[in-house]
């Protein structure tokens, strides 16, 4: 016991310094992250530095299985209000490490999330108008190998199979 | 108890409207809403706004409801598919035509007798079984029965192992065999995970009480889907089950499926 | 028992590493279409909506339905006190444990979130048979693990006996489990079977066996060690009657399903129609896999030719294979009843039979567990004492004294 208790110590501490240096270049003016929409987070910001994942985690399952919704500490208010337009207009993707605000940190510290491959890495309206141009574009909101449908029928087929990795 | 009174009221009052005056309000409510939410159960007068409205977002699911819907052959048409696109709209699924791979949650059936050339089309869906075979098979507990009886795939402990698809009677499920990209806020889905129809479970916990294919259907003039209540007696649904009766696929499964069909 | 040695094969020879490095580029290679597979999802197999079992759980399930066989020999030893079998013991339990490595490899790196297996290992549905073999296998390693140290250290042997008794037992289990994987999906007009379960247990016997007699003999005439045609006879014998249980057990199943009208269409694919499975289920499974071998076993001109007995195994491996196949993947091409006997369409393909052409990943991913079951066997009896130094028929009779 007494051995988990201080590796959770020594974790939380080196978290804490890390964060601690961390935020020095997030601050500064050199930032590309464009600022969030409030001017107060839910947490207090040092808070939710060293926490954030605690909270997300533990809401996860509160939502999933028991249905909670309360928007304090859900993702999706998180990105409402952090993942904010750049000077053009354009919503960073989390692929983008230096303008996503979660990116931004995550990449820092090297720290690996998988939130993302599922969740939406921007609010619903700019997923809502990126599908509207793709549309207007002419490409389809489906996202996948752009195949005809008889390619898709045929897809598992060897050949197509070895194209479509080579093409990549 | 002032506090859970305060929290009650801000609750009632929460406008629906802009995100940030929900993230104003956020911020105003108090530290440890969690802790509170147990209180509010049993507070006095609270009961009051429970029956008014839906379930307040900080208070679990319970089975004093089970959803379901009921389906109305007769009143389905076979060239309409409106229920399919507002489904792949509300989730973001956009499955490509012929596509064996992509996730369809919601399809247009069409059931033909062999020996009278009678056919039929309606929608199947995940059939939301009170007893889901889905939910016997699945190694981790990802596939899940909420209490109100929605089932559901927690993509977060899902390790995509597709038993639950070769369990279900219904073709109900998906596997997300690709890199996905712009998924919406509210269906998050991704690669190597199985999903779903969930039931709009985010429409029903945000208190709409009903789901995207209902909704498009009666805007479409059809109204052949009803989701309900099937606990309560006095729901649409339960009236007209009781009234007109109805039938569950494969009901000789014994799985008590929530989606019921009338005019099959 | 004083007369067998035991002793780890010479790994200096030019053939040994030969071997070492054609099966782990092999292993290395199954990885790489493994990793690849989970980077790009499996649009790159040939798996879909309606087979959403491909290629390497024929292969995963073969391997393990085949490790649970493996331990046969040591079973006929402990179990049934045939002592000519003891000195085959050790080589037995390595090949089933390696055997399952390999199956349990290709079913985890063919999971749609192979990084979540720890969740897998930790959170249980106890309803879930899925649930359940992870405990039957991990037991099975601990259990066969441990009955391989008491048959090897010599102040523990006096109890392997018992070791060996519980190790039966629980590989009839475990192949009870991986067979209830498929007989308890009460949808599938295929599976719904109670026979599926014994079925299992009867393929692993031959399965193992072929593997066993392949193993036995590469090892010793690779590293030219004696052995006699007596206990290779006894093997050969064996493996004769599991091929002809496994048989009996296919007709009884068709039969009984022919026997009720509502299974006449599943069937009538399987037997009939099926194209591709129809092939695999007469050709592979019937033919190579049963009536050849069967006949190359008992006819007397074949007795004491080893050709003939590679040739055999091999064609039990490869009809296994296909039976396996026509099992998981014919089960899943032929649509699911949602209306029994009415006609069904969707865009989602309900009432259509689904093509499925595994893809080069999958393929080279389920050959890459047997060559990761092959390495770990080829490792361990060169490091450990699992093989006799001589299984030559004179020994054989002294034991037997």
């Amino acid at each position: 016991m007494i051995g988990v208790t201080r590796i959770n110590v020594l974790w939380n501490v080196s978290i804490a310094l890390l964060l601690f240096f961390l935020s020095a270049p997030l601050i500064a003016d050199g930032s590309k992250v464009p600022p969030p929409k409030g001017d107060q987070c839910v947490e207090d910001p040092e808070w939710m530095r060293v926490k954030h994942f605690e909270t997300v985690l533990h809401q996860r399952d509160e939502t999933v299985i028991r249905g909670i919704r309360t928007e304090k500490h859900s993702l999706k208010n998180c990105i409402e209000c952090h993942i904010t337009p750049n000077a053009n207009g354009d919503y960073a993707r989390y692929s983008n490490s230096e303008e996503h605000f979660c990116a931004s940190c995550h990449t820092y510290a090297a720290v690996a999330i998988d939130c993302f491959q599922c969740h939406a890495d921007r609010p619903e309206s700019a997923i809502r108008e990126a599908l509207k141009r793709q549309q207007a574009d002419g490409t389809d909101p489906h996202q996948g190998l752009q195949m005809s449908a008889n390619d898709l029928i045929l897809k598992s087929n060897l050949q197509s199979n070895l194209s479509s990795a080579q093409s990549k | 108890m002032n506090k859970v009174v305060t929290k009650a009221y801000q609750l009632l009052r929460q406008p629906k409207a802009k995100v940030e005056q929900e993230i104003d309000q956020s911020k105003r409510s108090f530290v440890g809403g969690l802790v509170g939410a147990s209180g509010l159960a049993i507070a006095p007068g609270v009961m009051l706004y429970e029956t008014a409205s839906a379930k307040p977002a900080d208070q679990p699911v319970t089975n004093a409801v089970r959803w379901g819907m009921l389906v109305n052959v007769n009143q389905c048409t076979e060239d309409c598919n409106a229920c399919v696109t507002a489904c792949n709209d509300e989730h973001g699924l956009w499955p490509e035509e012929g596509s064996t791979t992509d996730s369809q949650w919601i399809r247009k059936l069409t059931v033909k007798d062999p020996t009278t050339n009678h056919s039929k089309s309606f929608p199947v869906m995940c059939q939301h079984c009170e007893h889901p075979p889905c939910v016997d098979v699945c190694p981790t507990r990802a596939s899940f029965k909420r209490e109100d009886g929605i089932v559901l795939v927690n993509m977060h402990t899902c390790i995509g192992c597709r038993y639950c698809m070769m369990a279900c009677p219904y073709k109900a499920r998906s596997f997300v065999h690709e890199v996905l990209e712009n998924q919406l806020p509210s269906t998050p889905r991704g690669k190597g995970c199985v999903d779903s129809c969930n039931m709009c479970v985010h429409k029903v916990d945000a208190g709409e009480n009903t789901t995207a294919c209902a909704e498009a259907c009666a805007t479409d003039g059809h109204q052949a889907i009803v989701f309900g209540d099937l606990n309560d007696p006095e729901s649409e649904i339960s009236k007209s089950l009781r009234d007109f009766g109805g039938t569950q696929i494969r009901a000789d499964l014994g799985l008590n499926t929530g989606v019921r069909y009338q005019g099959i | 028992m004083e007369t067998v040695r035991y002793s780890s094969i010479a790994a200096n020879s030019a053939k040994f590493w030969a071997l070492l490095i054609g099966l782990g580029s092999i292993t290395l290679i199954g990885l790489l279409s493994a990793h690849h597979m989970e980077v790009e999802g499996h649009i790159i197999s040939g798996m879909n909506n309606q087979i959403v079992w491909g290629l390497p759980h024929v292969f995963a399930i073969f391997l393990i339905v085949a490790a649970s066989g493996a331990l046969n020999v040591a079973s006929i030893a402990s179990v049934f006190g045939k002592v000519e079998y003891k000195p085959l013991a050790r080589l037995s339990a390595l090949l089933a444990l390696a055997l399952l490595a390999g199956g349990l490899a290709v079913l985890v790196l063919d999971l749609g979130r192979p990084d979540r297996l720890i969740v897998a290992m930790t959170v249980y549905n106890f309803k879930s048979i899925f649930a359940w073999n992870i405990f039957l296998y991990t037991g099975f390693f601990v259990i066969v693990g441990i009955y391989l140290w008491w048959m090897m250290d010599y102040s523990m042997q006096k109890y392997s006996k018992k070791a060996g008794l519980v190790a039966f037992i629980w590989r009839v289990i475990l192949t009870t489990g991986t067979g209830s994987i498929f007989g308890f999906l009460v949808a599938r007009s295929a599976y719904d079977t109670a026979m599926l379960a014994p079925m299992f247990i009867i393929m692993s016997f031959a399965f193992g066996m072929a593997f066993y007699i392949l193993v036995l003999l590469a090892a010793y005439s690779w590293t030219n060690r004696p052995l006699g045609d007596f206990i290779l006879n006894k093997l050969r014998s064996l493996l004769g009657v599991f091929i002809a249980s496994i048989m009996y057990f296919v007709v009884v199943y068709h039969l009984t399903n022919l026997y009720a009208t509502e299974h006449h269409q599943v069937q009538k694919f399987l037997l009939l129609e099926g194209g591709s499975y129809t092939a695999m289920f007469w050709i592979g499974q019937v033919i190579i896999g049963g009536l050849i071998p069967l006949a190359l076993i008992y006819m007397p001109q074949t007795k004491n030719c080893r050709k003939t007995l590679v040739a055999v195994c091999t064609m039990v491996i490869l009809g296994g294979l296909a039976q396996v196949y026509v099992i998981v993947i014919g089960g899943q091409a032929f649509p699911l009843e949602l209306f029994p006997g009415m006609e069904i369409s969707s865009s989602f393909f309900d009432g259509q039979v689904i093509q499925y052409i595994p893809s080069i990943w999958e393929i080279l991913l389920g050959i890459a567990g047997v060559a990761i079951a092959l390495l770990l066997v080829t490792v361990g009896v060169a490091v450990l004492d699992f093989l006799p130094d001589s299984l030559s028929d004179k020994i054989t009779a002294e034991i037997k004294k």
